[in-house]
């Protein structure tokens, strides 16, 4: 493995400073991408995909309204609607940007966020995966899925 | 008081400021900076009480603009909020005139330490 499996406390630590909230990630094995309807797509610096965050609709919500203290109805509104705003998106592409350094320690290559794409995936060769569930406190609760070359 | 904030991540000014009022800090007026370059040119005319800086920043770094502060006369107080925090960055950080240097990921508890001694709330 090239870069680093993200560990749960770090990622504890990471969500709880995006979000404001105590964040309790568990790891949780069984989610696949298929399950999720985000994707945050990082690469090297040669620009190939080598690594990807995936998050369903409540997680992208609740990151995407917590970043800028949009109060939680707002995000229980966009679950609702099947579609997060333009607000909780851009913020939504700065939560994953922060959560690319998970991926990355002293010995690891560099790596970055190039996009973040919704329900069209490209998929990731030969990749490590880690999956949580998360507990965001009043913006309720979630599932992440990392994969990394 | 006022607090200027630079880090080249609009996020992460965003989330500094966030932090701070969950730490208790209602009073803080914020002014914000992309790097250490804009920072140098605009805080002469904004006079912040407190500096709060990333180290790693395009066109000019934390360091650098520490530095160069200093250089100019200008003693506010300051400190660092930065991804790493080796011991080596610590003493150089200390030896350019930070007062103290705050690790990411933090905590409304991790300011309210850092901060405790140098604004004496």
């Amino acid at each position: 493995m090239i870069f680093v499996k993200p560990d749960t406390a770090e990622l504890n630590n990471m969500l709880a400073m995006v979000s404001g909230e105590d964040s309790k990630a568990k790891p949780d094995g069984s989610f696949k991408s298929s399950d999720m309807c985000f994707q945050a797509q990082f690469v090297d610096d040669g620009g190939a995909l080598v690594a990807c965050c995936y998050c369903d609709l409540p997680t992208a919500a609740a990151l995407g309204c917590a970043l800028s203290m949009i109060p939680p109805g707002g995000a229980e509104a966009m679950v609702e609607d099947g579609e997060i705003s333009s607000t909780a998106a851009e913020n939504l592409y700065e939560v994953m940007n922060i959560l690319s350094s998970l991926f990355m320690s002293n010995t690891t290559p560099h790596l970055k966020l190039s996009e973040v794409v919704n329900e069209t995936f490209e998929p990731l060769e030969a990749a490590n995966s880690s999956s949580f569930n998360i507990d965001l406190g009043k913006y309720g609760n979630g599932k992440l899925l990392f994969e990394a070359a | 008081m006022k607090v200027m904030i630079v880090d080249d991540s609009k996020s992460m000014r965003l989330i500094v400021k966030r932090t701070l009022k969950q730490a208790g800090y209602d009073s803080m007026e914020f002014s914000e900076a992309e790097d250490g370059s804009q920072a140098l040119a605009t805080i002469d005319d904004i006079g912040p009480h407190l500096v709060l800086c990333d180290w790693n920043m395009p066109v000019m770094n934390g360091i650098e603009f520490l530095k160069a502060l200093r250089e100019a006369g200008n003693a506010v107080k300051f400190g660092f909020v930065t991804t790493e925090s080796t011991n080596e960055m610590r003493s150089l950080a200390k030896e350019a005139g930070a007062q103290f240097l705050v690790a990411k990921p933090f905590t409304p508890e991790s300011f309210q330490k850092a901060l405790r001694p140098v604004i004496g709330a």
